[in-house]
């Protein structure tokens, strides 16, 4: 059977999530805004060449909360990895990032997480510099979810530690 | 919110998967998933792959609320439980699409309002990056610009100085007054992009008020009697004497409006008024208004004229870059003051403007409180060096360090120069001649053309990398005291130094 692993996204309303998923999977972007609720479940195959293989990526789009408490943890099991968003322009969803990490440690030890900086086509790398300690430090890849910078990178890659 | 409830209870049934623990649906009730009978689950939806490795769980519970499954074109909202038992598990769920839909508009308009009341930050943000570009640009440019127009100002200094025919020397003089406004021009904007970034500080002294006035009164009268016109003034008695304020700023704002009043007055007279409009024990609140009787402003343009680069539109020539309204508007903003015009067309104009002034406790006479109070005592002369090379400022230092009658305050650039010299008095001046900014001879011809009488006469002496006949020659023309190359005997450079102070004394 296909190797499957599921790669579950969070991080507080608006800052991307649907959108990282939709860029990966479909391609596209929309201004628009609608919230998600509960949990939307898509499926994609990843092409690995490096280990001459396919992994079938199952990512859940959960809804989002300003308080990563209110989560459901069902929606977590058999995770294979996090992917923590933020929005870059927004210090409200960044502002307990190192909490909202170590409460996803704590849920899901040995889970790889990894922490990502969208919408960076709104602000210039001057931005972000400055910004070190208040994210930077914590982060391991900023994308956009607008343009597609860095998204199948983030997605691949993840895709690949996995195996 | 009750039919919300009957519609809840009466609508939803139970749906029902049995799976055995190979993933195959072995019995199904459902109308979401028809004929799924022999199906794997991971055929249904790709929620069920993670549904899949519970299977091999017995007696377990597990519970999937809000659970977004699309199927075809079609996307229902199910709450489900999944329990293990020995050989099968049952996984039974609830289509709750139309109460969840309720429950998303809700969220939509919470999380849009948080949204957007979170966005100011960023747009501040942004504001702030594009104005410090525009800044940066302006300052970067203007700082450029200067160069070349110092260097035609030098070279006509030398032309004017040859021997030229009387066409040569009107063609010339062209040149020379133009270059002038072009100077005057790169100076305001620059001014402006300062004030409005906010890179400029203001620094409250104690002084007295009125003789301020009788300075600023004393120079504009003569200027009005160069283009006939009348100075009047009306000083308020009630005025403090000793206030603690921005001085230069003041100065800057009053020779800005007046002498944009006597610019744009042919004949008659500028009126200068100053009301003490209240007064309590440590604060006056003082207006100024400045009338003339000059071309007027037309109703219309009232609004615009403090935009920067606009200039009124008439038939009259004007100087200068129209930035000067603009600045003295950013200036009294930024000292928290307000600025009102009125103004007839073809009668004239008035501009007031009120401020508040700090009062000093102390009232009394000052008597060289700077001098006396001073905590450097045993120095005995202050010497203002702008040296932007570290390495220089250290040798200049050892170099006077020797005498051990100097303190020595070092800026860096020439703008801080004209800071420091509002700050507190010297007794010289010594500038490197390329400084950022404004250079040595820039700051030079400031100093000599202000209107300020504590420093206008200060010594000045320049230093220069790269010493010439020709630039000793034409520093002498700007009114330099002393001009030395470097590097420099530290001798020649005390004595030189003991004998401007000494000369500037006996005067
Ligand atoms: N400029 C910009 N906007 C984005 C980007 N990603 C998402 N958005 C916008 O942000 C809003 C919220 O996106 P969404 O994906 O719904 O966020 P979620 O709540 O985390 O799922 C939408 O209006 C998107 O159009 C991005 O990379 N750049
Ligand atoms: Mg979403």
């Amino acid at each position: 059977m296909k190797i499957s692993k599921k790669i579950v996204l969070l991080g507080h309303f608006g800052v991307g999530k649907s959108s990282l998923i939709r860029r990966f999977v479909e391609n596209t972007f929309s201004e628009n805004y609608k919230v998600t609720i509960g949990v939307h479940i898509f499926k994609k195959n990843v092409e690995i060449p490096e280990k001459d293989t396919d992994v079938s990526l199952v990512i859940w789009d959960l809804e989002g909360n300003d308080d990563i408490n209110n989560t459901r943890l069902s929606y977590l099991i058999g995770t294979n990895a996090f992917i923590y968003v933020y929005d870059v322009t927004r210090p409200a969803t960044y502002e307990n990032l190192q909490a909202e990490i170590d409460f996803l440690k704590e849920k899901q030890k040995n889970t790889p997480i990894k922490v990502v900086g969208n919408k960076n086509d709104l602000v210039t790398k001057a931005f972000l510099k400055e910004n070190n300690d208040n994210f930077g430090r914590l982060t391991d890849l900023y994308v956009s979810a607008k343009t597609g910078n860095q998204v199948d990178f983030l997605f691949s890659k993840l895709a690949e530690s996995l195996l | 919110m009750l039919t919300n409830y009957n519609f809840f209870h009466k609508k939803q049934t139970n749906q029902i998967l049995l799976i055995n623990k190979q993933g195959i649906i072995i019995d199904s009730e459902s109308d979401l998933f028809i004929d799924s009978k022999g199906k794997h689950l991971s055929d249904l939806h790709p929620f069920f792959d993670t549904i899949i490795p519970l299977l091999n769980t017995t007696n377990k519970q597990y519970n999937f609320d809000c659970i977004n499954l699309t199927i075809g074109k079609n996307t229902r909202t199910v709450d489900g439980i999944l329990n293990t038992e020995d050989e099968h598990a049952v996984f039974v769920f609830q289509d709750l699409t139309e109460q969840y839909i309720l429950y998303q508009k809700v969220a939509q308009l919470r999380n849009e309002a948080e949204i957007k009341s979170q966005l100011y930050y960023h747009i501040n943000y942004l504001l702030k990056e594009k104005e410090a570009f525009k800044d940066d640009f302006i300052a970067n440019f203007t700082h450029a610009i200067r160069m070349p127009v110092n260097t035609i100002s030098g070279f006509t200094a030398l032309l004017e100085d040859s021997n030229l025919e009387q066409s040569q020397r009107y063609n010339l003089n062209i040149i020379k007054n133009t270059n002038e406004k072009l100077r005057v021009m790169i100076n305001e904007i620059l001014d402006i992009s300062k004030i409005e970034s906010g890179h400029f500080t203001i620094n409250s002294i104690r002084y007295n008020l009125l003789n301020e006035f009788d300075e600023i009164i004393s120079i504009y009268t003569k200027k009005c009697e160069k283009k006939g016109l009348k100075l009047n003034y009306k000083i308020d008695e009630k005025c403090p004497k000793y206030v603690i304020a921005d001085k230069y700023r003041l100065a800057q704002i009053a020779s800005n409006l007046i002498g944009n009043a006597i610019k744009f007055t042919e004949q008659g007279s500028i009126d200068l008024n100053v009301v003490c409009k209240t007064l309590t024990k440590d604060k006056a609140t003082i207006q100024f208004s400045i009338t003339d009787t000059g071309i007027g402003i037309e109703q219309d343009q009232l609004e615009v004229i403090y935009k920067s680069f606009y200039q009124v539109s008439n038939k009259i020539r004007n100087d200068g870059s129209g930035l000067g309204l603009a600045i003295v508007k950013e200036l009294v903003n930024a000292l928290d003051g307000t600025i009102e015009v009125n103004s007839t067309l073809g009668e004239g104009t008035t501009f007031t403007v009120t401020l508040d002034f700090e009062i000093d406790k102390n009232q009394k006479e000052d008597k060289h409180i700077t001098k006396t109070n001073k905590t450097t005592a045993n120095y005995e002369f202050k010497i203002l060096l702008a040296e932007p090379s570290k390495r220089d400022q250290a040798i200049f230092l050892e170099s006077v360090s020797k005498s051990k009658k100097f303190d020595v305050v070092i800026v860096e650039t020439g703008d801080d120069v004209v800071e420091e010299l509002h700050k507190q008095p010297f007794d010289i001046a010594i500038f490197n001649l390329k400084l950022p900014t404004m250079d040595g001879l820039d700051t030079a011809r400031y100093i000599r053309h202000s209107d300020f009488e504590n420093f206008k006469q200060i010594p000045i002496m320049i230093l220069s990398k790269h010493p010439s006949k020709e630039e000793e020659q034409y520093c002498k023309q700007r009114r330099i005291n002393s001009y030395l190359g470097k590097p420099y005997d530290k001798d020649v450079l005390l004595r030189k130094i003991k004998y401007l102070i000494k000369k500037k004394q006996a005067n």
